[in-house]
């Protein structure tokens, strides 16, 4: 079964994409440093898990575009009783994104979701730290998602 | 060309016809350049006729990126706001890079006038709009349906301090626009990639985080 497959699962191509542009994504969210760490995101997935290149719009085999479409920042998942208060001990960002990739090329998309929704659980204020699983995870459902399409 | 003292009425009713009729999305790729640096990237601007833009750009490999939200001639918020002011030193300027003028002050006294070339039908507008410190000049130069033209500048206290040339499309859409600040000197030039004019634009982008 594997010898027959011409790609590893730890690597290899979109069929006949070997360049990749990311395009900034629209960012429909009060957070303007989401534009910046989803297109890390989808490039980590891309160059370093799917074994494609970065290239310019004009050269790439395909494009890769998308929408941060909601971002919540503070989702309370554990709390803990005090003297007259609560304490949230832990929270989670939950960050919700619609990516397609499209081959230049042929003109066909190659992967597209919507409402891909991933999250992050963190130490309050740790708020950061809660994004960087959620984009790891979004990293894993591309990577994920692409290599469905072999 | 000597221009006549107008109203302020008719000055605002000219502004809003340069305004789209509905919400739109502008993609585009822009470039900086001053004495020390020049940058380039991408961006977007959401625009809520009559006065409300969102601006979100991107540097290269994603560097250097942001967003603000203006409201008329304000900036409601800008994060990370120096990235904003070092980019967009100018609001005036920033709505007409778009094609869009925004209304005289209250206290502005406005001039205007126009010319037509019969020839060419080429028809020019121009306004100015003066204030204690600061003269808003724009002229519009239409050409029979086709590309037209806006050309901005604001001087204060008589110095040029931004001057905007955008080119618009035969649809009134932006489609370039350059913006010199000559004191500094610095140049904001953008080229407009799609005008999304069924853009839907959700509520949370207006709101600030911090």
């Amino acid at each position: 079964m594997l010898a027959a497959c011409p790609y590893g699962f730890a690597g290899g191509t979109l069929p006949n994409v070997k360049t990749v542009a990311i395009l900034p994504f629209d960012n429909d969210t009060p957070e303007p440093a989401l534009t910046q760490e989803v297109s890390e995101a989808v490039r980590q997935a891309l160059e370093g898990r799917l074994g494609l290149r970065v290239a310019t719009e004009a050269t790439a085999d395909a494009i890769v575009r998308g929408r941060v479409v909601r971002y919540d920042p503070d989702i309370p998942i554990s709390l803990q009783a005090g003297t007259g208060q609560v304490t949230v001990t832990k929270r989670k960002v939950q960050i919700t994104v619609d990516v397609e990739i499209l081959n230049q090329r042929e003109g066909t998309t190659v992967w597209k979701r919507q409402g891909l929704m991933v999250d992050g659980d963190y130490n309050p204020p740790a708020e950061k730290d809660g994004r960087k699983l959620a984009w790891d995870k979004l990293v894993q459902q591309i990577v994920d998602g692409a290599q469905s399409q072999w | 060309m000597a221009l006549d003292p107008s109203s302020r009425d008719s000055a605002v009713a000219w502004t809003r016809t340069r305004l789209p009729r509905t919400a739109e999305l502008i993609r585009f790729r822009w470039r900086y350049q001053d004495e020390r640096v020049k940058y380039a990237g991408r961006g977007s601007t959401r625009i809520a006729p009559p006065d409300s833009l969102r601006f979100d750009f991107a540097g290269p490999f994603n560097l250097g990126n942001g967003a603000a939200v203006v409201i008329g001639d304000s900036v409601a918020w800008a994060d990370p706001e120096k990235n904003f002011r070092s980019l967009v030193p100018a609001i005036p300027m920033l709505w007409a890079a778009f094609a869009l003028v925004r209304p005289p002050a209250n206290n502005a006294s406005v001039f205007g006038g126009q010319l037509v070339d019969s020839v060419t039908h080429k028809r020019r507008v121009f306004w100015r709009f003066v204030q204690v410190e600061d003269t808003l000049d724009y002229v519009v130069t239409d050409s029979a349906g086709r590309e037209s033209l806006l050309e901005a500048e604001w001087r204060r206290r008589g110095a040029v301090v931004a001057r905007s040339r955008s080119q618009l499309d035969a649809l009134r859409r932006p489609a370039s626009a350059r913006v010199d600040f000559p004191e500094a000197p610095a140049r904001f030039e953008l080229t407009v990639g799609v005008v999304d004019t069924a853009a839907v634009i959700p509520p949370n982008v207006w709101r600030s985080r911090r």
